[in-house]
């Protein structure tokens, strides 16, 4: 069962590690830091979810494209991760899809050429292109959002808005610490 | 920039929300919106105040208030005692709530609606105490609610085969189907006991009948789906309930189709027929209902079947099966317009009905397999692809802040794209302060 503070805690916990794996090595460019920071919560909040969601899927495969990636989600996630993606077997299912869809699409089209000119109709076609519209839009906001259905899509976002929350609330108070602390120090000073 | 500031402020503003309450401000609207999504009746009421968060957990069914209450009479040894007892208690009804709307216990797959069942936020150490605790529990309540639903079900069951005649046929088919429906849009879970008193007086009041076609009808009907759900009860698991309540299905329309009856043998060799038609599916039975209804719906059963989560076929079915019945109710034949429309409304109201569970009678009684309905496969499967997703905008209207008010997918649409957008500059705003300072 996952709560939001459960969550929140597994995400602040592999996210230090991360920003530990990241100092290890040393980046003093804020540029770079920056990278890090990102690079580790993304990543841990994608192994938040251990695999379950198809965008946290779709981010590590995304996180782990570069060299550095690589061997930071190795780091964090260990071995299993390789596991943990092979099991959802995402490439057998998005390919699959693409082809469905293709095919549909081909048959969408034909059946669209033979459009009666009603306004009733014609205002179901213009609501349903604005919908395809926004549609697409949110798959490219989503992680990984451009291999799913409609159905399936809705409930990335909702797991995906959840652990977004849960990141901002943590770094939130994350930021609030470490301002603090900077705030003590410099009155020590 | 402008953007996340906004936002910012507006998470603020929603920390000070009417809810009165001392923790935090990080939880605060996290709790505010999962409470809120938890269920509908659940009013949302601050962590810190037990005697509101038992009046909220008054006010979901009362019926499983009272088992809850009954279950954690002996709650885990911590220090709050009293607030870890309302808070599971509260996070049970609510979870319960939404198995029961879906219609599926709570240990499956509803991966999504779990972290939205949370409503309030006890200490990390007393949660991981108490919070499997409510997933057991959540599958009893569903059995139990079918209770007195099914009773209840059984007295109009049986006062409506004993009848007079007339309309016999039609009434007895109908009343066939409602059976099968009802239990398969409950799933797993079900008990045996209701289903042998149900077997029983179906038997009986087949006895009382006419026609013996009718008679066959009848019991095969109502023996079946006693007989699947036993099935189902052994297994488990409502995928495996409906795969071993199709053979069963098959089984029992063979049987029918060796059994000569004296009465119209043509009829019955059309609806031994349609039901082989849907064999893969266990509303096959609706056969016996109707049959390009039958077949419209197993053709419709057989997509969803397709598809992977378990949840959403038993929230299709469950869906599907109350808007049958209502559209039903509504129109006898006819026009497939109106009724497509009172189908959708009736679906929901169906919906609502089975959460409150205090279904209106009508719903039971009066399923039919859907006549004068669009039978084309596509549309039926269109049909059920449309009403999963209206369910999920659903959750997502009340995860994202100011789209309650909003109907219509394409500005919900739009409302969830810029909520997430600027979620992620959010992110960015605070990676960039971290890093800096």
């Amino acid at each position: 069962m996952r709560s939001p503070s459960s969550l929140r805690q597994e995400f602040l916990k592999k996210w230090i590690l991360g920003l530990q794996v990241c100092n290890s090595s040393k980046n003093m460019n804020v540029f770079e830091r920056k990278k890090a920071i990102k690079l580790s919560a993304d990543v841990a909040m994608a192994s938040a979810r251990n695999g379950k969601t198809c965008w946290s899927r779709a981010l590590i495969v995304n996180a782990s494209r570069n060299d550095n990636g690589k061997e930071f989600v190795e780091k964090i996630l260990g071995s299993d991760y390789e596991r943990q993606n092979k099991n959802s077997t995402m490439n057998r299912r998005t390919r699959c899809r693409k082809i469905l869809k293709r095919s549909c699409t081909t048959i969408r089209k034909a059946m669209k050429r033979s459009t009666p000119s009603r306004p009733k109709v014609f205002a179901f076609s213009v609501a349903k292109k604005m919908i395809k519209k926004r549609t697409q839009l949110l798959k490219s906001v989503v992680p990984g959002g451009e291999f799913m259905d409609e159905v399936s899509l809705i409930e990335e976002t909702l797991d995906y808005i959840i652990s977004l929350r849960a990141q901002i609330d943590v770094m939130k108070s994350f930021a609030n610490a470490t301002e603090i602390e900077n705030r003590k120090k410099d009155r020590q000073w | 920039m402008n953007m996340s500031d906004k936002d910012k402020f507006e998470l603020e503003k929603r920390n000070d929300n009417p809810m009165n309450y001392h923790s935090s401000n990080m939880s605060s609207d996290w709790r505010y919106s999962s409470a809120n999504l938890a269920s509908a009746p659940i009013n949302l009421v601050p962590s810190n105040n037990p005697t509101a968060v038992g009046s909220s957990s008054c006010s979901s069914a009362p019926m499983v208030d009272s088992f809850h209450q009954t279950i954690w009479q002996n709650p885990i040894s911590s220090q709050n005692l009293g607030y870890l007892d309302i808070d599971v208690q509260n996070n049970a009804s609510a979870s319960n709530a939404l198995g029961i709307r879906k219609g599926s216990p709570a240990s499956l797959r509803s991966s999504i609606d779990r972290p939205l069942d949370m409503g309030w936020n006890p200490p990390a150490s007393m949660l991981k105490g108490g919070i499997f605790l409510p997933s057991v529990p959540g599958m009893f309540p569903q059995s139990l609610s079918q209770f007195p639903a099914d009773s209840a079900f059984i007295e109009r069951a049986a006062r409506f085969s004993s009848f007079s005649g007339g309309n016999f046929n039609d009434m007895v088919n109908t009343f066939g189907v409602p059976e099968s429906m009802g239990l398969y849009s409950r799933g797993g879970g079900i008990m045996q006991g209701p289903q042998e008193v149900f077997a029983g007086s179906g038997l009986k009041s087949v006895s009382g009948g006419q026609s013996q076609k009718n008679e066959m009808n009848v019991a095969e009907v109502s023996r079946d789906p006693s007989l699947s759900v036993e099935h189902g009860a052994t297994d488990g698991s409502p995928l495996k309930n409906e795969r071993k309540s199709e053979s069963l299905v098959r089984s029992h329309e063979e049987a029918k189709q060796g059994v000569g009856v004296s009465g119209n043998e043509s009829d019955e060799a059309e609806f031994s027929g349609g039901g082989g038609d849907g064999q893969d599916e266990p509303l096959a039975l609706e056969g016996t209902g109707g049959e390009p209804s039958a077949k419209g719906l197993a053709a419709k059963k057989r997509k969803r079947n397709g598809q992977d989560t378990e949840p959403d076929q038993t929230r299709g079915t469950q869906v599907s099966g109350d808007g049958a019945k209502d559209d039903a109710e509504n129109q006898p034949k006819g026009d497939q317009n109106p009724t497509s429309t009172t189908n959708k409304a009736a679906g929901k109201h169906g919906k609502q009905g089975s959460q409150t569970l205090d279904p209106p009678k009508e719903e039971y009684i009066h399923v039919r397999a859907r006549r004068g309905q669009a039978t084309n496969s596509h549309s039926l499967a269109e049909r059920v692809r449309r009403e999963k997703i209206s369910e999920r905008m659903k959750f997502l209207q009340d995860l994202v802040p100011g789209c309650s008010k909003v109907t219509g997918k394409a500005v919900m649409l739009d409302e969830i794209i810029n909520y997430v957008q600027s979620l992620q500059r959010q992110v960015e705003v605070m990676e960039f302060l971290i890093c800096t300072s």
